[in-house]
C-alpha cells in the first residue's frame, strides 16, 4: 500500500472502528512513515473537531415533547392461546356493539383537521422565533415568496389587524406558513396558517370552517381552492368566528 | 444510552426518543438543510416507529432502522419537491486545503455547521453519519443504500470538499457569517 492509498483509506477512519481490514494495513503503514503518521494525527484532530460541533447543534426547543406527544407508544401484537383470543374476540364484539352509540356523539367524532390542529398549536404553544418580523403585511408575503411557499389570500379581517412576523414550518412534509397578528384585545394574538390541500385531501373547499379545541387552543380550518387555511388562538369559538372569511 | 439487545418488544418508546432524536435530528438538518423540515422529519420517523417498529425482528437493528427511514422520508420528500439536483458525476474536483485542526477548534460553530451544510448532498449525508458516530461503515451503506466502498470514498471526498469551504471561510472571509433563515 502506498502513501496515497493510504491516506485515502485513512480519511475515513474513525479511532476504535477497525472493522475494515484495509483499516488494519491502511494504519500499519503509519508507523513506518513518520510523515504519514503527522498527516494523521492531523487528519484525527480534524475530525475530532469537526465532530464537536455536530455534538452542538441543538435541537429545536420542544422537538422531544412534541415528538412523545405526537407518536403513540408502539403497540405490539403479542401471540396468545386460541381460548384467550376467543374470549377477547367475544369481548370485542360486546364492546363494539356498546360502544358505537358513545362514539357516535358529534362530540367525541374526530375532526379531518384534529391531528393538523394539535400539531400546528402545540408548536405556537413552544413560542416559536419567527424567521421575519415585520408590522407590514406586504413585506411578509414578499419575504414568503421568497422562501417559495403557496400563495395564499389573508382573510381579510386578520388582515385588518397588526402582523407580528412570519415563519415557515412543516407538516408531514408539506410546508405551512404561519403568519401571527395582534388581536383588539391587548396583549393576545391570532395565528395564521396555510398549507396546501393535499396536506389534508379530506377537507373541500366550499364546506364549513371545522372548529377543533386543543389544550385552550381553539382552531377554525377550512379549504379555500388549493389552499387549507387555519386561525388559531386562545378563546372561544366566538373569538375566532369574527375572524373568518364572511363573518 | 440504553443497550439494544435483542426483543424489540421490550423496547421503551420514551428510552428510544431520548437516546436518539438528537442525532436523528441533526442528520435530518445535515439532509434537509431547514431546521423545521429537520424536525418534522425526525418526528416523521418517530411517528414511523410507533406504527411499524414492532415489525423489526432483531433489536439490534433499531438504530439502522431508525436513520434508514428517516433518509427515505428525506428522499420521499425530495423527489416530490424535485428542487435539488446532485451528481456524482458533475461534482467538482476539488484540491484539499491544509486546515489545521487548531483552526477549525476555534472557528464558530456556525461556520462549521454552514460549512457541512453546503456540501454536495452525495458526501454530505456519509460524512455527517461518519461524524455523528452512531453507524458503523456498515451500517452507514446500509442506510444510505450504497456500497461500503462508496461510503468510504464519499467520506474522503467529501472531508475534502469541508476543508476547502473551512479554508475559504477561516482565511478570506473571517468575517461574522450572515444570519441563517431556519425554519
Amino acid at each position: 500500500m502506498d502513501d496515497a492509498e493510504a491516506r485515502l483509506i485513512l480519511q475515513s477512519y474513525r479511532p476504535g472502528d477497525a472493522s475494515e481490514p484495509r483499516f488494519t494495513e491502511a494504519l500499519r503503514t503509519t508507523s513506518d512513515n513518520p510523515e504519514l503518521a503527522r498527516w494523521f494525527a492531523e487528519e484525527q484532530a480534524f475530525d475530532r473537531a469537526v465532530a464537536a460541533h455536530l455534538e452542538n447543534w441543538p435541537a429545536p426547543f420542544g422537538l422531544k415533547t412534541r415528538i412523545l406527544a405526537q407518536a403513540e407508544t408502539p403497540v405490539r401484537p403479542r401471540k396468545m392461546p386460541w381460548i384467550l383470543g376467543a374470549v377477547g374476540f367475544a369481548a370485542v364484539v360486546l364492546l363494539a356493539a356498546e360502544g358505537v352509540n358513545y362514539w357516535r356523539s358529534p362530540a367525541k367524532r374526530t375532526t379531518p383537521s384534529a391531528d393538523y390542529a394539535r400539531e400546528m398549536t402545540s408548536f405556537i404553544e413552544l413560542a416559536p422565533p419567527l424567521e421575519m418580523k415585520s408590522e407590514d403585511l406586504t413585506q411578509i408575503k414578499d419575504w414568503l415568496g421568497k422562501q417559495r411557499v403557496a400563495a395564499m389570500e389573508v382573510p381579510s379581517r386578520l388582515a385588518a389587524l397588526e402582523p407580528i412576523g412570519c415563519r415557515v414550518l412543516s407538516y408531514r412534509g408539506h410546508r405551512v406558513t404561519l403568519i401571527c397578528f395582534h388581536r383588539e384585545e391587548k396583549g393576545r394574538l391570532a395565528h395564521l396558517f396555510v398549507v396546501d390541500r393535499a396536506a389534508l385531501p379530506k377537507m373541500k373547499p366550499g364546506e364549513k370552517p371545522i372548529f377543533d379545541n386543543e389544550s385552550g387552543w381553539m382552531t377554525a380550518t377550512w379549504a379555500e381552492g388549493n389552499r387549507i387555511y387555519m386561525i388559531a388562538l386562545q378563546g372561544g369559538r366566538t373569538a375566532i368566528e369574527r375572524y373568518l372569511p364572511d363573518a | 444510552m440504553a443497550i439494544y439487545g435483542r426483543n424489540v418488544a421490550a423496547l421503551d418508546f420514551n428510552q428510544l426518543v431520548e437516546d436518539f432524536y438528537m442525532p436523528l435530528y441533526r442528520f435530518a438538518l445535515s439532509l434537509s438543510r431547514r431546521e423545521s423540515d429537520a424536525a418534522d422529519l425526525t418526528q416523521q420517523t418517530f411517528l414511523l416507529w410507533a406504527k411499524k417498529g414492532h415489525q423489526l425482528r432483531d433489536e439490534s437493528k433499531v438504530k439502522t432502522w431508525l436513520f434508514t427511514s428517516l433518509y427515505r422520508e428525506f428522499l420521499g420528500r425530495k423527489r416530490q419537491q424535485d428542487r435539488f439536483v446532485d451528481s456524482e458525476n458533475n461534482a467538482e474536483a476539488i484540491e484539499a486545503q491544509s486546515v489545521p485542526a487548531s483552526i477549525v477548534n476555534q472557528l464558530d460553530g456556525e461556520i462549521v455547521q454552514r460549512a457541512l451544510l453546503a456540501l454536495e448532498e452525495i458526501y454530505r449525508a456519509p460524512l455527517t453519519l461518519f461524524y455523528l458516530q452512531q453507524l458503523s461503515y456498515k451500517e452507514i451503506a446500509e442506510t444510505l443504500d450504497i456500497p461500503i466502498g462508496t461510503v468510504m470514498s464519499r467520506i474522503s471526498r467529501g472531508k475534502e470538499q469541508l476543508r476547502k469551504a473551512l479554508a475559504d471561510d477561516s482565511s478570506l472571509t473571517r468575517s461574522k457569517p450572515e444570519d441563517q433563515t431556519h425554519g
